[in-house]
């Protein structure tokens, strides 16, 4: 199975994934980087006020794939924080 | 030879309570074969009407359920000593399935001979009831963490091995090995593969730990405690008469 590596942007920066996992497919790949936005989803909007949120799948062979999540409060007197 | 290979599972009875020789050696005559299993091969199966118990002498296990949709939940981690599947004596059918996360060596305990146990030895049979209430006690305290943030949820994880491996004298130099994936992990925790390995990335980068090869290294014991809010009053690592 090939690997895939996943670096994650959250409000502390970019952190650039050294150990990845190996599925069978980019397809399956996006699949995990969704639930782990939905993780970081969770644990990011308790607490704080996260603005992006991003996974960068990388391969060896099929370039990179960008799953990008933002999150905007917009209030009524069109504030957006 | 068989008394050596059950001081783990001695040491974790008599860390909580007092045990006779006797009691000792009535444990010990309960033991039968022993059996290895390779790595993600399964001990039981859910369903499974078994007619042994399994203590692992050797190797990671774990305690496990398939959902419908292809993935797993991995309800407990197992170490060296535990009495994984005394459950199926009294329970009869298997309601989850038993894992092994690493090879596993493992001593059966035929259920008609813990039945002659339990019926000669009451002393005996709370201990064993103990070791139940104790995983019990385990799964109470996982679902009370899952309510936590991941970082916090992995601490906790990881004291809890630390101190259940030390109880068996599993601890050298701080270091334990830990042979589970970071998928296996968030199958007990959980969480994606993906947000396991950002989240274990963070607790490195704290200086709380390190991990490679297996090997889990315990670098700030009292730092990793506060980030995981570990008590461990749930293990009942108290001597006194049960």
């Amino acid at each position: 199975m090939p690997r895939y590596y996943f670096d994650i942007t959250d409000d502390s920066g970019v952190h650039s994934d050294d150990v990845g996992l190996d599925l069978p497919s980019m397809e399956a790949a996006i699949v995990e980087a969704r639930r782990a936005l939905a993780d970081m989803t969770r644990e990011n909007l308790i607490g704080s006020n996260p603005s992006n949120m991003g996974i960068r799948i990388r391969d060896g062979a099929d370039g990179l794939v960008n799953l990008v999540l933002s999150v905007t409060t917009e209030r009524p007197d069109g504030a957006t924080n | 030879m068989i008394d050596a290979d059950l001081q783990p599972f001695l040491r974790k009875l008599e860390l909580r309570d007092t045990l006779s020789e006797v009691e000792k050696r009535a444990l010990l005559s309960c033991a039968a074969d022993e059996v290895q299993y390779p790595a993600g091969s399964d001990l039981v199966r859910e369903g499974d009407r078994p007619v042994h118990s399994l203590l692992v002498l050797e190797g990671f296990s774990t305690r496990y359920r398939d959902s419908p949709d292809g993935t797993r939940q991995i309800t407990a981690i197992h170490v060296p000593g535990d009495f994984v599947d005394l459950h199926s004596f009294p329970l009869k059918e298997m309601d989850h399935s038993v894992g092994a996360l690493s090879a596993c060596r493992v001593l059966r305990f035929p259920h008609v001979r813990l039945t002659e146990l339990t019926e000669n030895h009451p002393h005996l049979t709370r201990l064993l009831w103990l070791l139940t209430l104790i995983d019990s006690s385990i799964h109470r305290e996982w679902l009370i963490a899952a309510s936590r943030t991941a970082p916090e949820q992995l601490a906790h994880l990881i004291c809890e091995l630390f101190v259940r491996l030390g109880v068996t004298d599993l601890i050298r130099d701080q270091t334990f090995r830990l042979p589970v994936t970071q998928m296996e992990l968030g199958e007990a925790l959980g969480l994606s593969a993906v947000h396991v390995n950002r989240t274990l990335q963070q607790l490195r980068s704290e200086g709380l730990f390190s991990w490679q090869n297996q090997e889990l290294r315990i670098l700030d014991w009292d730092g990793l405690k506060r980030r995981g809010s570990f008590d461990p009053r749930y293990l009942h690592l108290i001597k006194e008469p049960r």
